[in-house]
């Protein structure tokens, strides 16, 4: 990342930088070896190359003669084929590969024998030195590493996979004391009445608790009111009178029996 | 708990019928009302002259013979029992058992009950006058002679019938 790059970074950037950075410049070395360093490399270089291109040129020449010289001295006419440079030197080489590759097998047992013995021993007291787990919280970016794992994994689907939810919820529910917490947190009284509005209970127990003989009674006093508006009007036709009658009351209607007992001071009659 | 929740009244009345609740009456209703309440003196005036003619055989069962009332008497008798029923009525609930059941209620002046000077004026004015009843039916206020003199009202007002449960209630009864 360079200065004057854009700010936003993708999660796949986030997970590239996380590899650890090589540095590109080498190690430098003091001035005062540098200069005559990089002088000798210099003359070595241009007095070596014409000198290899010779050689090669001149191997290249010399070659094919070597080869049938070497053919010629490897396998002499007249001699015995065991007996032959050739033959030997082959036997000589079989037996040197068998022996470098024992040799090999036994270092490499060697080698992680002792590594096995080593390591623990070299890692173990390094660790008790240092504190890693700071370190750790002091040089990495946690957050990032943590973003850029969760990034990678199906944590839900994680979840779902290797968590007993049934288990987990009704451990929770059985140390929740539900209803408390519906009395404390929901307004009951105005959920209820919000619920007997909607379902017009009034008029439920109204109609659930008036009987056969309650419409009875209903429909006579029904029956006579609207008995009483017949005989008005046809009074009131009768008396040519053009405007309805004023038939209110004192008072306001009273739906409950409280009003019988409230006593009217001022209803002193006055005869006459 | 319970002690927070509303306590919510529920109108025991019909819709249909609430538009003329608190208004005076007409002519059938009180009619129809007067008229129950009239069947009722006049069996209770039958039934203690019946109590006194089983009175009267158990006191002399020898010489017994059923007891001669004169129109005058039944009159008186019946009379005192109407003022009486009346004036208790009017002065208590404001409504006779006619008026209960005719959903009628007699009020004061001011719309309150009336007072018992006012009620047992009312009730003699009414059995002694009974027609001035009818005077409602011309009455522009559907007033009759009684309540034009004493100022009166017959309203209706359906009585609210037994107590219907509330929220309250309702809270209480799962508690228990």
């Amino acid at each position: 990342m360079t200065e004057g790059e854009p700010e936003h970074r993708t999660a796949s950037d986030d997970a590239r930088s996380l590899l650890p950075v090589v540095r590109r410049s080498g190690p430098r070395l003091p001035a005062s070896v540098e200069g005559p360093l990089d002088v000798a490399l210099g003359a070595a270089v241009t007095v070596a190359r014409p000198l290899v291109a010779l050689t090669l040129a001149f191997a290249r020449t010399v070659e094919p003669f070597a080869r049938d010289t070497w053919a010629l001295v490897a396998r002499p006419p007249l001699v015995p084929d065991a007996w032959t440079p050739a033959e030997i030197a082959a036997r000589l080489a079989d037996r040197g590969r068998q022996v470098r590759f024992a040799a090999g097998a036994d270092a490499t047992a060697a080698t992680g024998q002792t590594l096995d013995a080593m390591v623990p021993a070299i890692v173990e007291p390094l660790l008790d030195r240092i504190d890693v787990t700071g370190i750790v919280l002091q040089r990495v970016d946690l957050e990032r590493l943590v973003e850029a794992v969760l990034d990678t994994m199906d944590l839900t689907g994680l979840v779902l996979e290797r968590v007993d939810l049934k288990r987990i919820v009704e451990t929770a529910i059985a140390s929740l004391d539900l209803t408390d917490i519906v009395r404390t947190q929901v307004d009951v009284a105005a959920l209820a009445e919000e619920v007997i509005e909607e379902v017009n209970l009034p008029e439920i127990i109204r109609e659930s608790s008036t009987g056969v003989a309650g419409e009875v009674i209903d429909g006579a006093r029904i029956s006579a009111v609207a008995g009483d508006e017949l005989v008005n009007r046809w009074i009131d036709r009768f008396l040519l009178r053009r405007q309805a009658r004023r038939t209110e009351a004192p008072g306001r209607p009273v739906e409950g029996p409280s009003r019988d007992s409230a006593v009217d001071n001022d209803s002193e009659v006055t005869p006459g | 708990m319970s002690e927070e929740l509303p306590i919510q009244h529920i109108n025991p009345i019909p819709p249909r019928a609430r538009a003329f609740q608190g208004l005076r009456a007409g002519v059938v209703s009180r009619t129809a009302a007067g008229a129950l309440d009239y069947l009722l003196i006049a069996t209770t005036t039958l039934g203690i002259y019946a109590g006194f003619a089983v009175l009267k055989f158990l006191v002399d069962p020898r010489d017994y013979q059923l007891p001669t009332w004169s129109f005058g008497a039944v009159l008186i008798v019946g009379f005192s029992l109407m003022v009486f029923y009346l004036a208790v009525a009017f002065a208590t609930t404001g409504r006779t058992i006619g008026a209960r059941v005719l959903g009628l209620r007699v009020v004061g002046r001011k719309g309150t009950r009336m007072r018992w000077s006012g009620a047992l004026l009312r009730s003699l004015f009414c059995t002694a006058f009974p027609i001035g009843l009818f005077w409602c039916a011309v009455s522009r206020e559907n007033r009759s002679v009684q309540d034009v003199i004493l100022r009166s009202s017959v309203i209706h007002e359906w009585p609210a019938g037994h107590k219907t449960p509330t929220l309250l209630d309702v809270e209480r009864r799962r508690q228990l």
